[in-house]
């Protein structure tokens, strides 16, 4: 019996795993996308990096990070406490000052992850983040000494020599949006590691999202559609 | 097909941050020495700018790119200061930042014949930038992926004449997101598998079609060939033996002409042993090659009995009268679903749990399904033994390796050494089973349940590109 399976079947497959792909779309992947997230602008020193340790931080203390750099999305920065912290921790003043720039916060934390609203500045800037502790007793930031890390920027209390570790510190955007809704985002952060730029990622998507699928549908089809041998083939 | 996995793979090679795939930090150091100064570095002795080049150091550092490695929570430096750091330090590199990554560089253990290969393709490039020399190497692990591809057409071929099965395997190649992945970033593990999938297509055409010269130093070439890639590529020496001894078995070939055969496949080897020597003596590997793979035969303590029971307890579960097993809670799950199917990076870019759950039981049905179809073909296979042996001897001979590895490496570390991705190269074994299965349905049912596998790849390889966007750039 020949192999080549009648037009309608061969288009019932596929319009089947179309229809497969659409559901996928719509329970996996676009929940993916519309998620509102909030997006995240650097990570001096980042979260649950290794090497974890703690930096007390004696009342009226303060430990800076320097060399960090700030950009116009760097509208929240987040600082993570000791896990093992009594809440509430004591008030910290947070500074972030750059040439031209200066930004300061007193926050009291209620959680763990300490999130402080910064004013961001116009422009991309190094900048020196600063901690200190207003507070009547010992605040423990969470901290790491990963020495990858450390390459780039260490603790540094005031008036003091660099310690061998970093408080975690990221920046986040203030508001949270969907991958969907920073696409431009995306692919320009993308881009910047790669020696094509934004245009060939931007050519991906339609690729990807609708080329392959029709592709390797395509020549499904068109192998269902083409004869050749027979169901008693040896092997497969 | 071919163009499909083409844009899958690039879009890895665009989206992955440079050095965020399994080692690929290593494996580029490697590439970028033997294109600069045409030789390897040394794997045990310490010069230069140490295991990564001066400049490969520089990006690592000046753009977070080492502290993002496995760091789930870290983000790569896309700001324009460091970015503007960067541009400047590339303008002034000079050759010699390019080439002093001399060593100690743990991946030299690897045999040079897939850095040679990468080599070309980094000299090939018009621009001097990291970023051009590290496309163009990523560029040209997708060649490699595409060929495995093709091979998994060929070797269905062998087997069928339907169009439908042999598309339907290579397109359970094209959209595996493991494979896939690691086509779009440098690594000697896509040689492998395609040298693997290769040695698959050409075993199936010999036990198929009978013996001949150029079959047999076919084989035998790509055995070497292995063995000239990676450590793990020794495990194609035992079923080259097999696969030729079968061939002879079952097609009877004339005393003289099989050992005129033999006599070539044996001075293939040959030639391929020579250059490991060549390599191994005069190279930067330290005299020692392959490292994991064989620095473990001098590991103490093995015991028959214990890797017999450490086995049956990566599989199934621990039964009463076997020893508790040596090392982590570590076994099918975690190599053939979660590393096997998809854990992107540096393995921390992962699927959702329910995903791997559903894969799991997907793996379990598919192998009931497989174990039913044999029976219910039994008949047929009987009749194809001798191709039947073939797969089993290639499939067994990399996964024996692969355990008696991880066994004796867990009788000195805590490491069980053994990742999914490991077993790529049997993954045109593994799409011709799924076709197998599909044959073996009514023969609609067959056409639907091939759609639908493929279609599962597609979406896990959008979600899995889709995962690894959001974990680096969001």
């Amino acid at each position: 019996m020949s192999d080549r399976f009648p037009r309608r079947t061969a288009q019932a497959v596929v319009l089947c795993a179309a229809a497969v792909l659409l559901l996928a779309f719509f329970v996996e992947l676009l929940p993916r996308l519309t998620r509102d997230q909030r997006g995240i602008a650097s990570t001096p020193v980042p979260t649950g990096a290794r090497n974890a340790t703690t930096l007390p931080l004696e009342p009226g203390q303060r430990v800076c990070l320097d060399g960090v750099v700030v950009s116009p999305d760097s509208e929240v920065l987040q600082l993570m406490l000791d896990p093992a912290e009594p809440l509430p921790a004591p008030p910290l003043r947070v500074t972030v000052n750059g040439i031209g720039y200066d930004a300061a916060a007193t926050v009291r934390a209620d959680e763990h992850t300490l999130r402080v609203p910064l004013d961001p500045p116009d422009e991309t800037l190094a900048a020196a983040v600063c901690v200190a502790n207003r507070g009547r007793r010992t605040a423990t930031l969470a901290a790491t000494a990963d020495p990858r890390v450390l390459q780039r920027t260490r603790a540094t209390p005031y008036g003091g020599y660099p310690l061998a570790v970093a408080f975690q510190a990221t920046f986040t955007e203030a508001e949270p949006r969907s991958m969907l809704g920073s696409l431009d985002t995306t692919a320009e952060r993308a881009a910047t590691f790669n020696a094509l730029g934004p245009w060939a990622l931007w050519l991906l998507l339609p690729l990807l999202g609708l080329g392959v699928p029709a592709l390797l549908l395509g020549a499904y089809y068109l192998a269902l559609r083409r004869p050749g041998g027979s169901d008693d083939d040896a092997g497969t | 097909m071919l163009v499909a996995a083409a844009i899958m793979a690039t879009a890895w090679a665009l989206l992955m941050p440079p050095f965020q795939g399994p080692d690929e930090s290593e494996h580029f150091a490697y590439v970028q020495h033997v294109a600069e100064t045409g030789s390897a570095p040394s794997s045990t002795t310490f010069g230069g700018a140490g295991s990564h080049s001066s400049e490969q150091t520089f990006a690592m550092d000046a753009l977070g790119l080492r502290m993002l490695m496995a760091s789930p929570a870290a983000r790569p430096l896309w700001n324009s200061i460091d970015q503007q750091r960067w541009r400047e330090f590339e303008q002034e590199v000079t050759k010699r930042q390019r080439a002093d990554g001399e060593g100690a560089n743990p991946i030299a253990k690897n045999p040079p014949l897939y850095y040679a290969y990468e080599a070309i393709a980094y000299r090939a490039v018009p621009g001097d930038s990291l970023y051009d020399h590290l496309l163009a190497s990523r560029f040209a692990n997708i060649v490699l992926f595409l060929v495995a591809v093709a091979c998994a057409w060929l070797a269905a071929a062998e087997l069928t004449a339907r169009v439908w099965v042999r598309t339907l395997t290579a397109a359970i190649v094209a959209v595996q997101p493991q494979l896939t992945s690691m086509a779009g970033i440098v690594n000697a593990d896509t040689l492998l598998v395609t040298i693997w999938s290769a040695f698959t297509a050409l075993a199936l055409r010999t036990l198929v079609r009978g013996p001949s010269l150029a079959r047999f130093a076919g084989l035998s070439a790509l055995a070497a060939g292995s063995a000239l890639t990676h450590g793990r590529g020794l495990a194609l020496l035992p079923p080259l033996v097999v696969v030729l001894a079968l061939a002879c078995w079952r097609h009877r070939p004339a005393l003289r002409a099989a050992l005129r055969w033999s006599g070539a496949s044996a001075l293939v080897l040959a030639a391929g042993l020579i250059l490991f020597r060549l390599f191994a003596a005069g190279g930067g590997s330290g005299g020692s090659l392959y490292g994991d793979q064989t620095n473990y035969i001098h590991q103490g303590g093995f015991g028959v009995g214990q890797f017999a029971s450490h086995v049956w307890q990566f599989y199934l579960p621990k039964l009463p009268f076997l020893p508790t097993r040596v090392g982590p809670d570590y076994g099918f799950r975690q190599m053939f679903v979660e590393t096997f199917f998809g854990s992107f990076g540096w393995l921390e870019v992962r699927f959702p749990a329910r995903v791997y759950s559903g894969l799991r039981i997907a793996a379990l049905l598919g192998l009931a399904g497989l174990l039913i179809a044999a029976w219910s073909r039994r008949r047929m296979l009987r009749e194809q033994l001798h191709v039947v042996l073939g797969l089993v001897a290639i499939c067994g001979s990399l996964l024996a390796l692969l355990h008696l590895v991880s066994y004796l490496a867990l009788l000195g570390s805590g490491d069980p050494l053994i990742v999914g991705r490991y077993a790529l190269p049997l993954i045109v074994p593994f799409a011709l089973a799924i076709a197998f299965v599909a044959t073996s349905l009514p023969r609609r049912v067959g056409a639907y349940f091939g759609v639908l596998v493929v279609t599962v790849g597609i979406v896990l390889q959008l979600s899995g590109l889709l995962i690894t966007v959001e974990r680096f750039y969001v």
